[in-house]
């Protein structure tokens, strides 16, 4: 097989049809293939409802909101922990991440103790969070931000330790300070990969906030698909599982394009 | 000349790119005989790597026509070896699984465990023939993807500055055992280099290209590499005035096309 | 040593391991002291004496019926049946969608969408379909492991050195041995990768599930004992669950030093 400079040699162009079509389509398929299972009524309408039936929930959430709380107020709420948890993580991990990176000695004093919570699943502690500080929205805050930290903090110290020897002497020879060291070589050095752990970090946040939401929340999405399981209300489950998935998509859309935007650099080198 | 060996006719190739195609060659007629040794100079981005990825069948002709001993070149084939600047080994594999990995993919078994030792031996990696590439020096990795191309027996092979990125002592080592192994096969070279030492003192013919569009500026026979054979001491003909001559006219040819 | 510090300044007074002992015993005498002395309740947190005798109890008696033992394994066999089974079937058809583009575009909004969804936000609708049980938890644990695996697989696909590639072609390489000699073992490093951070994924959600749709196992252990207040049993289950997982990293990391022995020295 031969790459032509003026044609590529791609399975999908000899379909005639272009990748973003392509997945359009399949998205079209899954939708239609739902569709005819409930039409046709191949599985119990009480397990599966059909996308009418969604929406007419989503219309009707939209409208009325979901037992005494609007749409807004719920997704608001979850997003609200998410975010709050997720900017204490990075106010705090990153200075401690980078004084690891850059202070042999504060790594050896504190390292351990974030290794160490890193594999420790978040859900593990959140009984113990309760324990401690209640059922309140602040518990679940202090949840998001445990799951959070260790990740940040160990890339900021992780990108503080990847910065080239090389890179540091030669500011040092034009004559830079530790400080413009630090500001202009290690600090810049090390964001390629913070940036990569506050993205992994805002992920797992986002994933354990529904969990947070299972114990005694009265708002968000989790605690709504949560409290629709009880209820049987499947529609509203599958609406809360599309809404968390959009979310999911765009949260990360965000914090790559603002990653973009920062580290202009990254892969280049 | 006899009938030609490999031949470029009316050569384009034409990149698409946001603002319009970029010409990378524009109509090149090159041909060559059988045995030749074609080295390639030319100033950065005249579409040296291009015009070898055309007759490796990488790249299809945008227009005209790369044929070799008289058929159309439609892809890679075991008859063109290649070798680019950077080693490109296959790090999971050890030495001799390398060198062998052409017959090893034809089914030639016998074939590969002769051949492979015969060349190891030739460039002095046996002893190695157990290691990974990670734990070769960057000569002895390029040695490596040079015998990994001689072991699948090439009519053709092509070299895309194979020693780029060596050290000048390394270099004038492997350029001998290249030549070594050129002389005692019939095979034909054609060699695309920085160095215009490197493609005087080798080839039985220099190409010098135009920048970009590239086109074929002219075209030296030179017989410095046929001289080798008779045992002269590389580095006296180096510094012999005809040599010297000849090496200052292409760099004359090279600076001259760049204003 | 890459170190940032190294250049600026060489002198130290203790050495580093030296640092990290002093550092723990002083969190150890600072529990020591705030429990047994009385500063903090019990409930709060158990006094190395009262975690001690917890495990002890775990271990001997065991918690509900089943010795601890027997809910870490019952865990294990959980993490290890939606681990393997995503991260086969996630591999496949990353390696698929990295090959070729429509299976990319076909594959491609699923796998996307499945990637940041909450795993719990699913568990729900599981736990409607098959009931609360194994089901429902391993095929959440597939479902998790899945969309990690096969975006590592496609990126290490795409990833592939087209010098490689192009060489092994023009040595007379088939398509088949093109990718089973160049592009398999050139992803071989990222599938790794992947295969890391999906059990890490997956024995996050491992707690989850057995919060919700169990009645067994590590995580749901400390959730009940910490519904009877019990926070010897709970910080005994989470210094086991913490063990179990870096054990499984570690077990990962060995295997993938032996198979993929040249990764980074290329
Ligand atoms: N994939 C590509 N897409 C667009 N343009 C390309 C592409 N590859 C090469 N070119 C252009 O074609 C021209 C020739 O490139 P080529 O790599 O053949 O040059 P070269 O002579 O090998 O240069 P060098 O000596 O630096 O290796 C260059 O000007 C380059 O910008
Ligand atoms: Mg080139």
């Amino acid at each position: 097989m031969m790459d032509t400079p003026n044609r590529s040699r791609d399975a999908a162009s000899f379909l005639l049809v272009r990748p973003r079509w392509l997945s359009l389509l399949s998205v079209l398929a899954a939708f239609g293939a739902w569709w005819g299972i409930t039409t046709f009524a191949l599985v119990p309408a009480v397990l599966l409802p059909s996308p009418a039936e969604v929406a007419a929930a989503a219309v009707d959430i939209l409208r009325n909101g979901y037992r005494e709380t609007t749409l807004a107020e719920n997704i608001g709420s979850t997003l609200w922990r998410c975010g709050a948890g997720f900017l204490l993580a990075i106010v705090t991990g990153v200075p401690l991440g980078l004084a690891m990176g850059y202070w042999p000695r504060i790594r050896a004093a504190t390292n351990y103790i974030v290794q160490f919570m890193r594999p420790l699943p978040p859900l593990s502690y959140v009984i113990l969070l309760i324990i401690w500080i209640g059922t309140d929205n602040r518990s679940k805050i202090a949840l998001l931000y445990i799951t959070a930290f260790p990740i940040i903090a160990s890339s900021a110290m992780a990108g503080v330790r990847s910065v080239s020897q090389q890179r540091v002497q030669a500011a040092r020879a034009l004559g830079a300070s530790q400080w413009q060291v630090f500001r202009y070589v290690i600090w810049p050095s090390a964001m390629p990969l913070s940036f990569t752990g506050a993205r992994i970090a805002l992920a797992a946040a986002f994933s354990t906030v529904v969990a947070a939401e299972l114990n005694a929340a009265t708002d968000g999405l989790g605690w709504m698909v949560i409290s629709a399981s009880r209820f049987l209300r499947n529609d509203v489950i599958i609406l809360g599982i599309i809404l968390l998935g959009i979310l999911g998509i765009a949260l990360s859309a965000l914090v790559l394009a603002i990653d973009r935007r920062v580290v202009h650099w990254r892969g280049i080198e | 000349m006899n009938k030609p060996f490999v031949e470029f006719s009316n050569l384009t190739i034409e990149y698409p790119s946001r603002d319009g195609p970029v010409v990378a060659l524009a109509g090149v007629d090159l041909a060559f005989s059988a045995g030749d040794f074609v080295c390639i100079v030319g100033p950065s981005g005249c579409g040296k790597t291009t015009l070898m990825q055309t007759l490796a069948g990488f790249l299809a002709p945008t227009r005209g026509r790369v044929a070799l001993a008289g058929k159309p070149i439609t892809g890679p084939g075991p008859d063109r070896g290649v070798v680019f600047q950077q080693p490109a080994l296959f790090p999971w594999m050890t030495v001799s699984e390398n060198a062998g990995f052409g017959p090893m993919v034809r089914g030639l078994r016998r074939e590969r465990r002769e051949k492979v030792e015969y060349y190891l031996k030739l460039v002095g990696l046996w002893d190695f023939r157990n290691r990974y590439p990670y734990q070769l020096s960057g000569g002895m990795q390029q040695r490596l993807a040079i015998v990994r191309a001689l072991v699948n027996d090439p009519k053709v092979l092509l070299m895309d500055e194979p020693f780029g990125a060596l050290d000048a002592l390394t270099r004038e080592k492997m350029q001998e055992e290249l030549h070594s192994v050129w002389r005692r096969t019939s095979m034909t070279v054609v060699f695309i280099t920085h160095s215009v030492e490197e493609a005087v003192y080798l080839g039985t013919d220099v190409v010098v290209m135009s920048p970009r569009p590239g086109r074929i500026l002219e075209r030296l026979c030179v017989d410095f590499s046929r001289r080798t054979g008779e045992r002269d001491d590389i580095r006296s003909i180096k510094a012999s005035p005809e040599f010297v001559a000849t090496r200052e006219h292409v760099l004359g040819l090279i600076w001259a096309s760049a204003d | 040593m890459t170190e940032a510090r190294a250049i600026t300044q060489g002198r130290s007074r203790l050495p580093e391991w030296a640092i990290t002992g002093v550092s723990v015993a002083v969190l150890i005498v600072a529990w020591v002291v705030a429990t047994d002395g009385g500063f903090v309740d019990d409930l709060f947190m158990p006094s190395p004496s009262s975690l001690w005798s917890g495990f002890m109890d775990l271990v001997v008696d065991g918690y509900k019926s089943r010795t601890i033992w027997e809910h870490a394994g019952l865990s294990l066999e959980r993490v290890l049946a939606g681990f393997v089974t995503g991260a086969i079937a996630g591999t496949v058809i990353g390696l698929a969608m990295g090959y070729n583009r429509v299976v990319e575009a076909c594959f491609s909004p699923f796998v996307e969408f499945l990637r940041p969804l909450p795993q719990l936000a699913y568990l729900v609708l599981l736990i409607v379909w098959f009931g609360i049980g194994e089901t429902a938890q391993i095929i959440l644990l597939f479902l998790t492991a899945f969309p990690v695996s096969a975006i590592a697989a496609m990126d290490g696909v795409k990833s592939v050195s087209r010098q490689r590639v192009q060489v092994a072609r023009s040595l007379g390489a088939s398509d088949w041995q093109i990718f089973r000699f160049v592009v398999f073992p050139s992803a071989l490093p990222e599938i790794f990768t992947g295969a890391r951070l999906a059990i890490g994924v997956v024995y996050a959600t491992l707690i989850a599930a057995e919060i919700i749709a169990g009645s067994t196992g590590l995580g749901w252990v400390i959730l009940d004992a910490g519904r009877f207040l019990r926070s010897d049993y709970v910080f005994v289950g989470i210094l086991a669950i913490g063990l179990m997982g870096l054990s499984l990293d570690y077990m990962l990391v060995a295997i993938e030093h032996r198979i993929v022995h040249w990764a980074g020295r290329y």
